[in-house]
């Protein structure tokens, strides 16, 4: 048999019905994959190696006796360690932590529990989803399948890690300011960011109250579109939960995108100053595929990316202090450098300009949903117009966000997702963003995956994964 | 505003926040400091009384919760 870790979801939904494939092989390689990896990867924190062979097990003999419990059942996923996990310690990446194991699920981990998938266990994260990657940190900091030398992104690093490595399809990640997309973008993965309030932020550890998106990484478009239907859904124990029905978002990946009219915010680009002409070119190209694929594409004008960005970063900060702030006075020293001094950055916001920045966040998401997606089917945004950066060159300044341009989408809620869109010549991945109108996941689906279907880019993995897996034959 | 204004104001939040700079980041935490209110003069414009924040408190939000068997608290 082939590597059971490149069957997408799909595909060994398939081969566990029809006997082909098994869970408890497929789940057995992704463990081995993880033992092969990890010291040079660190994408996972804890590996729950007993249990997920268990639930393997039980998972190929309720599926041969007939028992379906839905498209995950018997898959490998993987679970960014902010997630509570019932009996799993669930750190943060943090000191703070270190001791934390909750009593409960968080509910979307529950969700695909339900749904019978195999937890391999917590993926590394930026210390509480803020900072940027430190060896102070409680565990190390995941590294890029791409090239080790480089970070994955954040703060959902090891997610997009070992998702790029091949070792799961899906991990599940959260996203404030672009931490599902950024390591998506920098790892090559599928990055999906639902509309706010679309997946329960419950039994995550937050960072922005308002700002907190939670859903998949992974390898494919249709494999985070079936992840999606999973865990999307109303949770009235989360005050953001929206009480709007879920679709099936796999409905839509065949549908194409003849006659669709795409919006390009080119000038997001230009006014980012410092963007990889390389990156440029493989977003245009992209245009190019969609606009071959039989939609339109024509340039759209938003406000300046600057003013999304402060009205974000205004938001984030002093909600995030509100959080940590009882343990930035009395214990600071358990925090790494990183996240310490973006915390504490929150105790410079006033109250007035965090109602400023509230009363701003309507006008631009009236901007984008009304006036530009009233005219649009979906936007095309750069996601990071730069490559990964080196460790030795993350930037000494904590507020810093290295390329990315993803915050605006959470400053307005609206559905985004990162795709590959090719490899730089330093070989590391590019990337474009696909956004959608409020809760219409499944035209961004679309558009992905008619993207990804006249593209070649998933047939390319890290080197890292093809050395593992010779090294295993 | 020139940096001894700034300087002032940082020196000021960080005793009412009783937060604790090491020495040798001041200078970092300063220049974030002034990156902060780069960021309030852009979001910061005439607004009519009218004009809401995007997270009007929705009463919803709260009932559901307290009508909820599974871990209502209210």
């Amino acid at each position: 048999m082939s590597d059971p870790l490149e069957l997408s979801i799909a595909e060994l939904g398939r081969g566990y019905r029809d006997g082909s494939v098994s869970p408890v092989a497929v789940t057995e390689a992704a463990l081995a994959r993880i033992s092969a990896t990890n010291a040079r990867l660190h994408s996972f924190n804890t590996v729950t190696a007993e249990l997920a062979l268990a639930r393997a097990a039980a998972a190929e003999k309720e599926l041969a006796a007939g028992t379906d419990l839905g498209p995950m059942h018997g898959v490998p996923f993987g679970v960014k360690d902010i997630y509570d996990t019932e009996g799993v310690l669930t750190t943060c990446q943090s000191h703070v932590r270190a001791e934390f194991v909750p009593d409960a699920n968080a509910r979307s981990v529950q969700m695909l529990l339900d749904g019978g998938a195999v937890m391999l266990g917590k993926c590394a994260t930026i210390e509480f989803a803020t900072g940027g990657p430190t060896e102070e940190t409680f565990f190390p900091p995941a590294r890029n399948p791409w090239n080790l030398d480089h970070i994955p992104g954040g703060s959902s690093s090891g997610s997009g890690a070992a998702v790029a490595a091949g070792i799961t399809r899906m991990a599940l990640g959260s996203d404030t300011g672009g931490s599902i997309r950024g390591p998506a973008a920098l790892c090559g993965t599928v990055g999906m960011k639902p509309t706010y309030g679309r997946v329960s932020r419950r039994g995550v550890f937050p960072l922005s109250y308002t700002m907190d998106h939670c859903g998949p990484l992974s390898w494919t478009v249709e494999d985070a579109a079936i992840a999606l239907n999973i865990i999307a859904g109303y949770d009235p124990l989360d005050p953001a939960s929206a009480d709007v029905p879920v679709t099936d978002y796999t409905a839509s990946l065949s549908k194409g995108v003849a006659g669709m009219k795409i919006g390009f915010v080119e000038s997001w680009i230009e006014e980012e100053g410092t963007a990889d002409p390389e990156a440029v070119k493989a977003i245009h190209a992209a245009l190019d595929v969609l606009r071959a694929s039989g939609a339109s594409v024509e340039t759209v004008q938003l406000s300046p990316y600057n003013l999304y960005q402060a009205c974000g970063r205004l938001l984030v900060l002093p909600e995030c202090y509100a959080i940590h702030e009882h343990d930035l006075i009395e214990r600071p020293e358990l925090y790494g450098r990183p996240t310490r001094e973006r915390l504490m950055a929150g105790a410079f916001v006033r109250g007035s300009d965090y109602v400023e920045a509230l009363r701003l966040r309507r006008e631009l998401a009236i901007e984008v949903n009304n006036v530009v997606l009233g005219r649009y089917d979906a936007l095309i945004a750069p996601c990071s117009v730069v490559t990964a950066g080196r460790f030795d060159g993350v930037p000494d300044d904590p507020m810093k966000m290295s390329g990315l341009m993803t915050q605006p989408f959470n400053v307005t809620g609206n559905p985004a997702m990162s795709v590959c869109v090719g490899y730089h010549t330093n070989g590391l991945p590019l990337s474009m963003q696909i956004v959608g109108k409020a809760f219409d996941e499944a035209t961004v689906f679309q558009v992905g995956a008619a993207y990804e279907t006249a593209t070649d880019w998933r047939s390319r993995r890290p080197a890292l994964v093809r050395e593992t897996a010779t090294a295993a034959e | 505003m020139d940096d001894a204004a700034l300087r002032r104001q940082y020196d000021g939040l960080i005793e009412r926040a009783g937060l604790r700079i090491p020495q040798d980041r001041d200078t970092t935490m300063f220049n974030a400091y002034r990156q902060v209110a780069a960021w309030t003069d852009i979001v910061r414009t005439r607004r009519s009384a009218a004009a809401e924040p995007s997270n009007a408190y929705a009463l919803t939000t709260i009932a559901r919760v307290a009508d909820d068997s599974e871990g209502g608290t209210l």
